[in-house]
């Protein structure tokens, strides 16, 4: 007899006490039962046929040998009991013994991992089948055995429980089954590991066995649940009727597999089933303060030799046996199966010794007190060691999201292969073709007819990817047939549909999504509203469907994105109150506040600030996970603007400088919105919007000078461009650009090339939604303003010049050199302005007692144009600036300068400033939130009471306050331009 | 008479809820010297954070292993008391967290509802052993199993240096529900 392992019974008590407390149940069996065994052995003359103390190689004849010499039936059970405890203790102290010899002896710690496993897996396996077949001896004697087989199901690695499936030959016998299952079953959980019968828990009706007709009744009309199958597909028989596992096996498991030129609807199924499984746990965001190995990688991982087992049909009974089998015949995919293999020994390994050390929980807690000690005693065993300070479980827990991440990169990888042949055999694909082909039925009816059978399996991209191919003619064939439905038949389909999609939520709203692109009008339509609010209105509120759509987030940022962005307010609030809810735990708690941040913001954003939401966040939807991230959002925009020079083709930097402005615009908003600095989203807005504005004139002019000779070319130095408004004042938020091209020069060739930039330019700013202006275009017909055209202007003054001039006092210089500004403000702005100020300035004066003797004929309230409103302040500052012959854009600078030379009135200036400013935040946070209108509806103020009060530290309750707040300072900026005003011997 | 006990521990993933029908059932199968089966979510229940555990307690043969006519059901979330509520048998208990499950079920059963998640943070200040605090509620309202095999079994069970607070955890389940059957006498075991 071969030797194997011996070890004194003394050491072998006191090393199974350094195991987990689990194993005290083996402990004290061996403490009360060894001497009895030992002594009925000796009495037998069998001591030298059963090992005790060593590894027994054939450990069913030993039982058998021991039932042997044993009283009755408890006597049998008590003696096996006390033996399989021995063996068992044996077995997992060799197992470690030769994990740490190889370790040290090994340099691909992977390959020792392997060998661990298997060799453990090998041997507890066969002392369990070995314990099982002598029980079920005493408890359902040969000769009375009906027609089974028991099947070792799962994994077949770990020791916590042993999952098994056992087919029977019908109903008739099943009772003498199910009295012996149950003793057997009773029998293992006091002393070996707990038996699950999820087969039979799934598959018929009661009993713990199912025969091969209740697998057909269950099996036979839908393809039912992705994981149950992969269990039944692991079968391998342990002992029984081989026959009806043959039988079962060609008559239910071959038909998952894939069939060239067969039938592959089962194994279609399968593959949608698990495809779906492994893309929820490739983008499930793990816990920060837990380790899951089966949840973090092994689910996953296993899933996928799944899709790959049934489809090259690969013979294996373990996951790295299936594993292996690939790597050795996959050269083109080697690295990602050797990441593979490393995650999968790795997480396999850990998952093993931590239940075999600790406990036998699959959730590891990292606050727990004793667990760094506890990760530390793997981390040993795994062959870590601390060095440089680095503790050896510090380094464990490194790589065990190391090991993940590597998981996850093969298995995106390798999914993208699976999802490829599903596409080329899906027989739901090639029916859909069929019937576009065929053109008759109804596409939206027969397509969920034929779904059906594939009900609760979750990936449906291939079929998305169909519909929304670039040619449409599926997508269009799908609106049509369901839109001409009669209203009766749309709201049956719709709650098949809706129905369809609460298991797969992510094929229902890309479906969405994609009627949506495909017609824009769509969404305005009845059918359309309908079919949505069925959706949301019977959304069901538990953790698995909002888990789904939070995950959703991370794979289909864009999808939610396009999603949401089509949701009416209404149906916004209800799907917020769903997620909103507190009784639904959720695991991710990030997924879910992002998902409710931009939910939230579509629903109380105004339409001016969802145009650049929407388009921002579709075209740079991985961003969408870092929406309430504005230090990761700034450095993202300062990565796509460095990158706009890295891009080939002027229409390609053309455009992708359109997005980084949507992108800017969008953070700068969402900045304002969670209640930034308001000086400090103006600052990093003019920054963007300058930046924008200068690129896009260079790139411009670059498009146009590819046309031109090199002495046009120097042609440019004699353009600029000067921004007005608040874009010259460097605020945010407004609505339009108003612009101002300058042509020093009459040549009728040049102000053809500046027509063209200009035309140009303004189609690029329309893309963004914003309207260019152009004061002075409407007075000579073009969008160049020559400085001919100024001087004749201005000699041949009309009485509302005065526009003109305060536009071009307080403008800003964009594109343009020095000497140009120079010139302009020697040839315009001094003889025009300046010389001129006493005028112009009672003309500003005129225009705001003008406006404040007609607003108060107004029944509205209009922040801009009211007594001691924008306007009011804006011109105020133009007045002194010519006062002053000062020309710049208003700015604290500016501001600065006015009370240092301005003494007499230097606080009322500085309060007028400050109000100013609080004006102007209110009127950002209007237009973000409510409306791009300066006529507020005070009733909507409560929309932006949150971020004026987190940003300016105030406690405004109600709109009513806020109200009477703006109110009193109109009315003090009144008193105070009156009296800035007077001062100045200038009276309204 | 012969009896058959039917209890279903339900929850989310994390909740710790497998090893209490662990505990369970092995305090009924080896220290007890009764029968009993253990199962514990699986396939697409398991996932999505959800979490089941089923322990059958009998003292003869369990012929049949699924629990369908529950005697004791715990609840640790909402979602698991709307989806097991209806399976518990006429004059069964419900078991709720009075935190998480705020919405308890209507129907021919005893609802008893207590603070097993605040108590575990407050009294021991530790937020994972909910799930033994559960298991000593379980106990004092089913009274299947004795307290030794219960303490027995959790003993040999759980994280080494970790039985102290899980021994103390059970008491403080069996203190509350000892305090809630003296606020509601008759439902006394």
């Amino acid at each position: 007899m071969k030797t194997t392992y011996f070890i004194t019974f003394t050491d072998l008590l006191t090393q199974a006490r350094e195991l987990g407390n689990h194993h005290s149940k083996y402990i004290n069996n061996i403490e009360q039962n060894f001497d009895e065994l030992l002594s009925l052995l000796d009495k037998d003359n069998l001591s030298n046929q059963v090992h005790l103390l060593q590894l027994a190689p054939n450990p069913l004849r030993e039982m058998q040998l021991i039932a042997s010499c044993a009283a009755d039936s408890a006597h049998q059970r008590r003696l096996l009991a006390s033996y399989y405890a021995l063996q068992f203790l044996l077995l997992d102290l060799k197992a470690l013994n030769m994990l740490q010899l190889r370790l040290n002896t090994t340099a691909n710690r992977y390959e020792v991992y392997q060998q661990f496993l298997m060799q453990t897996g090998n041997d507890f396996r066969r002392l369990t089948a070995a314990y099982m077949n002598v029980l079920l001896d005493i408890f359902l004697p040969k000769d009375l055995r009906p027609e089974f087989v028991i099947c070792g199901v799962g994994t077949r690695v770990d020791q916590d429980d042993i999952d098994l499936g056992i087919i029977d030959a019908g109903k008739t016998e099943r009772p003498i089954l199910t009295a012996a299952f149950g003793k057997l079953n009773t029998e293992m959980l006091k002393n070996a590991s707990t038996l699950h019968f999820h087969l039979s828990e799934h598959v018929g009706t009661e009993g713990y066995s199912a025969s091969i007709a209740d697998y057909h009744q269950l099996l036979d009309h839908s393809i039912g649940d992705c994981v149950i199958l992969s269990e039944m597909l692991n079968a391998v028989p342990i002992l029984g009727n081989l026959d009806l596992f043959q039988q079962f096996k060609a008559e239910i498991l071959e038909r998952y597999y894939y069939h060239k030129n067969g039938e592959n609807k089962y194994h279609e199924g399968l593959l949608r089933g698990l495809l779906g499984e492994i893309r929820d746990l490739l983008y499930f965001v793990p816990s920060e303060t837990t380790l899951n190995p089966k949840r973090d990688a092994l689910r996953m991982i296993k899933a996928l030799l799944f899709t790959l087992k049934t489809w090259k049909h690969i013979e294996g009974t373990t996951s790295l046996e299936v594993l292996n089998a690939i790597r050795k015949g996959n050269r083109l995919r080697r690295e990602q199966f050797d990441q593979l293999y490393q995650a999968l020994t790795f997480f396999e390994s850990f998952r093993f010794l931590y239940q075999l050390f600790v406990v036998q929980e699959e959730e590891i807690v990292l606050t727990a007190n004793e667990v760094s000690d506890n990760l530390q005693k793997i981390a040993i065993v795994m062959g870590y060691t601390d060095r440089n300070f680095v503790p050896a479980y510090k380094q464990l827990l490194v790589h065990y999201h190391d090991h993940r991440q590597l998981a996850c990169q093969a298995t995106a990888a390798i999914m993208e292969q699976v999802s490829h042949h599903l596409s080329q055999t899906a027989t739901l694909a090639l029916f859909m073709n069929r019937s576009v082909l065929e053109k008759q039925g109804n596409l939206a009816v027969k397509f969920i007819r034929e779904a059906r059978f594939f009900q609760g399996v979750r990936y449906w991209d291939d079929i998305m990817s169909r519909l929304a191919n670039p040619n449409q003619i599926l997508i269009r064939r799908f609106i049509t047939d369901f839109s001409t439905l009669s209203p009766l038949k749309q709201q049956i389909l719709f709650k098949t549909y809706v129905q369809w999609g609460f298991s797969s939520p992510y094929a229902l709203i890309t479906l969405f999504t994609l009627m949506a692109h495909n017609q824009r009008e769509i969404k305005n339509t009845l059918f359309f509203q309908n079919f949505l609010q069925y959706f949301i209105e019977n959304f069901p509120p538990n953790l698995e469907t909002i888990n789904r759509l939070y995950q959703m987030l991370n794979f289909a940022p864009k999808v939610i994105n396009d999603f949401l962005s089509l949701l009416p307010s209404p149906l916004l609030t209800q799907l917020l109150q769903i997620l909103e809810q507190p009784k639904v735990l959720i695991e991710n708690e990030r997924g879910r506040n992002t998902f409710i941040f931009l939910s939230r913001l579509y629903l109380h954003s105004s339409y001016y600030f969802r145009h650049f939401l929407q388009r921002a966040s579709s075209t740079y939807a991985d961003y969408l996970l870092s929406l309430d991230n504005q230090p990761k959002l700034s450095q993202m925009a300062a990565g796509l603007y460095r990158n706009l020079d890295n891009f080939e083709s002027l229409p390609e930097k053309l455009h992708r400088l359109g997005d980084y402005y949507d992108f800017e615009f969008m953070r700068a908003g969402l900045s304002l919105i969670g209640g930034a600095a308001f000086e400090k989203v103006n600052r990093d807005f003019t920054y963007f919007s300058d930046n924008y504005l200068r690129m896009l004139f260079e790139l411009c002019r670059e498009e146009i000078s590819q046309t031109l000779s090199d002495t046009e070319f120097q042609a440019w130095d004699n353009f600029a461009i000067l921004v007005a408004g608040g874009h010259a004042r460097r605020q945010a938020f407004d609505d339009d650009y108003d612009l101002v091209i300058l042509l020093d020069s009459d040549e009728p060739d040049l102000l053809r090339l500046g027509e063209r930039l200009a035309q140009k330019i303004n189609r690029h700013i329309l893309r963004r939604s914003i309207m260019p202006h152009y004061r002075f275009a409407e007075r000579f017909g073009r969008y160049v303003t020559t400085f001919r055209d100024l001087t004749t202007f201005f000699e041949h003054s009309s009485p509302d010049a005065f526009i003109e001039q305060s536009l071009l006092i307080g403008a800003r210089l964009i594109v343009g050199n020095s000497p140009f500004l120079t010139r302009f403000q020697q040839v315009i702005i001094q003889p025009y302005i300046f010389e001129r100020n006493n005028a112009f300035c009672r003309a500003l004066i005129t225009e705001i007692a003008m406006r404040r003797t007609y607003y108060h004929k107004l029944a509205v309230f209009n922040i801009k144009e009211c007594p001691g409103g924008l306007r009011d302040f804006e011109n105020c500052l133009f007045a002194l600036l010519a006062f002053r012959k000062w020309s710049e854009p208003i700015s604290a600078t500016l501001i600065a300068r006015l009370k240092q030379v301005m003494p007499s009135i230097s606080s009322e200036i500085e309060q007028l400033w400050q109000n100013y400013q609080w004006l102007k935040h209110i009127r950002d946070l209007y237009r973000l939130l409510v409306a791009t209108d300066d006529q507020f509806h005070i009733d909507h103020l409560g929309e932006i009471l949150g971020p004026l009060n987190k940003s300016r530290q105030t406690e405004f309750g109600s709109p009513l306050e806020l109200e009477k707040a703006i109110n009193q300072t109109t009315a003090q900026n009144v008193k105070l331009i009156n009296a800035i005003l007077q001062m100045l011997d200038w009276s309204i | 008479m012969a009896f058959r006990y039917e209890i279903r521990l339900s929850g989310a993933g994390g909740q710790g809820l497998i090893l209490v029908g662990k505990v369970l059932a092995e305090a009924a199968a080896i220290y007890d010297g009764l029968n009993a089966t253990q199962s514990q979510s699986y396939g697409p229940e398991a996932r999505g954070g959800a979490s089941r555990s089923e322990v059958i307690i009998s003292d003869t043969d369990i012929d049949y292993p699924k629990a369908e006519n529950i005697d004791i059901l715990l609840a640790l979330t909402q979602e698991a008391c709307d989806k097991y509520g209806s399976d518990v048998k006429p004059d069964g208990i419900i078991v709720i967290d009075s935190q998480t499950v705020t919405n308890p079920p209507a129907g021919n059963f005893t609802v008893v509802s207590l603070p097993i998640l605040q108590s575990a943070v407050e009294r021991l200040g530790k937020f994972v052993v909910a799930n033994i605090i559960a298991l000593g509620v379980i106990h004092k309202l089913s009274n299947i199993v004795s307290e030794e095999a219960i303490k027995s079994a959790i003993r040999s069970r759980v994280p080494k240096g970790t039985e102290e607070i899980n021994l103390k955890a059970f008491q403080t389940g069996v203190d509350l529900a000892t305090e809630w059957l003296k606020n509601h006498p008759d439902h006394a075991t």
